[in-house]
C-alpha cells in the first residue's frame, strides 16, 4: 500500500534576529489512508511546525524548509502555487486549537460554510446551502438550519470547533490535520469532539495528523504516534506498544509525568528537570534530550543516536538501546573519519 | 494536626450564593445569573481541598468570595471562625496575610517592569514582616524555598519560563506567611514535564510550611494527585463531595462519573477504546437555567422527578455527599 503522505527528512530553520533557529531536523514518516496518527510532544517540540510546513502554512521569508512532502504525485515543498493552493483547498485541511478566532467573526457560520462549498466544491448557492446544513448535522449541531444564521460569538468553543470540522469535511480531504485540536475544550466536550473525528476519519475514509501534547488524548485516539522532542522523532510505532511499553527516555518520562485520573496505583509524579533548549546548531552531533536525560552517559553528547528498530513498526533514538560494541564502532568510525 | 474538633475548620464557606446581573440585548430585560448557588465548603487545617468542574461551573467566583474579592448575595465565609464580610480596616489587612492567592492568570499577576525582587518584597514591605535590612536575606530565602537560584531576584518576568513564572507566584504567596492557600490553576497551560515539578512543590511546600490549600482545577488527575478532598461543582452547585479516595473509586453523581471516564489517559489505550461515559450536550446557560437538577438534560439516569425537584446536597456517610435524587429518600 502506498502511503496518502510520506514525508522525508523534514528540516525547518527560523531566520531570527538572534540567528537561525533549528526547529525541525530531519522528520520522517509516512500516514496511510484511513489512519490516525499522533505527533506528541511538549511545546517546543517542532510538532506543530511539522504540521504546518507540510503544505507550506510557514511564513516564506522567516522560514527556510528543506526534505520532501510526498503527495498524491507531488513534492509538496516544490510544487508551484497553483498546485499548493489546489491541495489546500480540497486534499488537505487544518483544524486548530482555537476555534473561535479560527473562524471570521463578522460572518455567519452558514455563509463561511457556503463559500467553501461553492468556490471549493463547485456547488451552486442552493446546493451549497442544503449541504450546509447536512454538514452541520453530520458533526452534532443542534438545530442545524437556524444556527446557519450564527456568528462565531454566539457559539461556545465546542460547537466553534464543531463547525470548524464541518468546514474541513465539506472539501472530502483526504489528509486532516488537527492542531491541539481539543486542547481548548473543557473534558466532557474534548471527548464528544474526538469521537466525532474518529467518527468522520472512519466515515470519509481520512487520513488523520493529530497534533497534540497530551498523551491521554493520544492512547484514546491515534493508531500510530510519533514522540518528537527538540525537533526531531525520538520514538515511534503502533500506540499499544509504544504506551504500554516506551523505549526512549522521554517517552517514558512524559508518561510518568502525567498523572492520571483513573490510575489508583500512582503515588508520585516524576517531573523532568530542566527545560527544552533553543537549538541553534544543525548537524546532528548529539541526543538533543540528553542534557535533561538522567540515563545520559558520554557518547550521547558526542554521537547523534540512529533510529533502531525494536519491534516491527516501532523505532527509537536512544544510545541506550545499543550495546558496548556499536558504541564503540561508532567511536572508532568516527575518529578515523574526522 | 489538630482535627477539625479541637479547632474548628479553618475555612468553613456556607451557603454562599453569587448572583450576577445582565441585560439581555442592549434594551432587554435584566436577567440574574446565579453563577454560585449555595455553595457549602470547608476546609480544615492541612486539609488540601480539590474544587473540580468545568468552564462555567463556578469554582473561580466561589475563591474569589472566599479571598474577599465578590461580595455574596447571601451566605457566609467564616475564616479561623471569623466571618470575613464583617472585617474592615487592620483587620481585613491581617485575613489578606492569611489567605494567599496563586492566580490563574500567572504572568498576567505580575508586573512586568518589576523585577522578581521587587514583587516579592512588595509584600512584606505593605505589611512590615522583615526589617529593611533583612528583606534581600528573606526574599533569597524564598526564591530557594520554590526552587529558584538567588539570580533570578534581578529578572523581569519574560525572562521567565512558564514553570518559573508560577514558582514566583508560590514564592510571593508564601512571603505572607498563609495559613490558606488558594491556587486557581495553578499549572493552566503548563507542559506536563513542568507540571509535575509544580504539583511537587507544591506537596513538598505544603508539608514543610502546614499549608492548608484549596485547589481550583478542570482537570481531575491534578486533583486526584494533590487533595485529599474533592467537592465537584457543577452549575454553580456541589454535586458531590468526599474524600479523594473514595470519590475517584467509585464516583456516585452521574456527573462525576462520566467526568471521570471522559477525562483521557494514558491507560486507557486504543482507537476502539470509546471515551463512552462521554456526556452529550453542553452546560445550559446561566440565563436559561433548566428546572430541577441542572444536569438533567445531560444525565444518562435521568428519571420521572429530575426535572422538577432541584436535590440537595445528601450525607452518605463517609464524609461523603451528593446532590442526586438516585441518592437521596425520594419521599422528602
Amino acid at each position: 500500500m502506498t502511503p496518502t503522505i510520506e514525508v522525508l527528512d523534514l528540516q525547518v530553520t527560523f531566520l531570527t534576529s538572534e540567528g537561525p533557529v533549528n526547529a525541525v531536523n530531519g522528520v520522517n514518516f509516512e500516514l496511510y489512508q484511513g489512519e490516525i496518527l499522533a505527533l506528541v510532544g511538549e511545546s517546543g517540540s517542532g510538532k506543530t511546525v511539522t504540521s504546518l510546513a507540510l503544505t507550506q502554512l510557514l511564513e516564506a521569508g522567516r522560514s527556510q524548509v528543506a526534505g520532501s512532502v510526498k503527495f498524491g504525485g507531488l513534492d509538496l515543498l516544490k510544487a508551484s502555487q497553483r498546485d499548493l493552493r489546489a491541495v489546500r483547498a480540497t486534499e488537505i485541511a487544518y483544524i486548530f486549537q482555537d476555534p473561535i478566532s479560527s473562524l471570521y467573526p463578522a460572518r455567519t457560520v452558514g455563509s463561511q460554510l457556503v463559500e467553501i462549498l461553492t468556490v471549493n466544491a463547485g456547488l451552486n448557492a442552493r446546493e451549497a446551502r442544503t449541504r450546509s446544513i447536512d454538514l452541520l448535522r453530520r458533526v452534532g449541531i443542534p438545530g442545524p438550519e437556524r444556527q446557519m444564521r450564527a456568528y462565531p460569538h454566539q457559539l461556545s468553543g465546542g460547537m466553534c470547533q464543531r463547525v470548524m470540522i464541518a468546514m474541513a469535511l465539506a472539501v472530502n480531504p483526504r489528509v486532516l490535520i488537527a492542531d491541539e485540536a481539543t486542547s481548548s475544550l473543557d473534558v466532557s466536550i474534548q471527548a464528544q469532539i474526538l469521537e466525532l473525528i474518529k467518527d468522520v476519519a472512519s466515515e470519509y475514509g481520512m487520513a488523520v495528523i493529530f497534533v497534540t501534547h497530551d498523551l491521554g488524548v493520544v492512547a484514546g485516539t491515534a493508531d500510530r504516534v510519533a514522540v518528537m522532542y527538540g525537533g526531531e522523532v525520538v520514538e515511534s510505532g503502533q500506540v499499544r506498544d509504544l504506551l504500554r511499553n516506551p523505549h526512549h527516555p522521554y517517552t517514558q518520562a512524559l508518561i510518568k509525568s502525567a498523572p492520571n485520573a483513573r490510575d489508583e496505583s500512582q503515588t508520585e509524579l516524576v517531573g523532568i528537570p530542566g527545560s527544552l533548549e533553543t537549538r541553534r546548531e544543525f548537524a546532528k552531533i548529539r541526543c538533543q534530550f540528553a542534557p535533561r536525560c538522567s540515563e545520559s552517559f558520554e557518547i550521547c553528547w558526542s554521537h547523534w543516536p540512529r533510529p533502531v528498530q525494536v519491534e516491527k513498526s516501532h523505532s527509537v533514538s536512544c544510545w541506550l538501546l545499543s550495546d558496548e560494541e556499536e558504541i564503540l564502532a561508532t567511536q572508532v568510525d568516527e575518529g578515523l573519519t574526522s | 494536626m489538630p482535627t477539625a474538633m479541637e479547632s474548628g475548620p479553618l475555612l468553613e464557606v456556607e451557603h454562599l450564593c453569587v448572583t450576577f446581573s445582565a441585560r439581555k440585548g442592549s434594551f432587554g430585560p435584566r436577567l440574574a445569573l446565579k453563577a454560585v448557588d449555595g455553595v457549602s465548603l470547608e476546609v480544615a487545617s492541612g486539609d488540601v481541598v480539590g474544587l473540580v468542574g468545568e468552564s462555567g461551573s463556578g469554582k473561580t467566583t466561589t475563591a474569589r468570595s472566599i479571598l474577599g474579592l465578590q461580595k455574596p448575595d447571601r451566605g457566609s465565609v467564616l475564616f479561623e471562625g471569623r466571618e470575613i464580610q464583617s472585617l474592615s480596616g487592620p483587620d481585613l489587612r491581617a485575613l489578606r496575610k492569611r489567605i494567599q492567592l496563586i492566580p490563574q492568570d500567572a504572568i498576567g499577576s505580575l508586573n512586568p517592569r518589576r523585577t522578581v525582587r521587587q514583587t516579592i518584597s512588595e509584600g512584606l514591605q505593605v505589611h512590615k514582616l522583615v526589617p529593611k535590612e533583612s528583606r534581600q536575606e528573606r526574599v533569597d530565602e524564598l526564591l530557594a524555598d520554590v526552587g529558584l537560584a538567588p539570580e533570578f531576584a534581578d529578572r523581569y518576568p519574560e525572562e521567565l519560563s512558564g514553570g518559573q513564572i508560577r514558582r514566583v507566584c508560590i514564592a510571593r504567596a508564601l512571603s505572607m506567611g498563609p495559613s490558606l492557600i488558594v491556587a486557581d490553576e495553578p499549572t493552566a497551560g503548563l507542559d506536563v514535564s513542568v507540571q509535575a515539578q509544580i504539583l511537587n512543590l507544591l506537596q513538598e511546600l505544603r508539608r514543610r510550611h502546614q499549608l492548608s490549600v484549596l485547589l481550583i482545577s478542570h482537570d481531575l488527575s491534578v486533583v486526584r494527585y494533590l487533595c485529599n478532598k474533592v467537592a465537584v461543582m457543577y452549575f454553580g452547585r456541589i454535586v458531590e463531595l468526599g474524600e479523594t479516595r473514595d470519590l475517584f473509586s467509585d464516583p456516585k453523581h452521574p456527573y462525576t462519573r462520566a467526568l471521570l471516564e471522559a477525562a483521557p489517559t494514558v491507560s486507557a489505550i486504543g482507537r476502539g477504546n470509546e471515551l463512552k461515559g462521554s456526556i452529550g450536550g453542553e452546560v445550559p446557560s446561566l440565563a436559561a437555567p433548566p428546572a430541577g437538577c441542572s444536569f438533567h438534560p445531560r444525565c444518562n439516569q435521568f428519571h420521572q422527578g429530575c426535572d422538577e425537584i432541584s436535590p440537595e446536597l445528601f450525607e452518605l456517610g463517609g464524609h461523603r455527599s451528593v446532590a442526586c435524587l438516585l441518592y437521596s429518600d425520594r419521599s422528602q
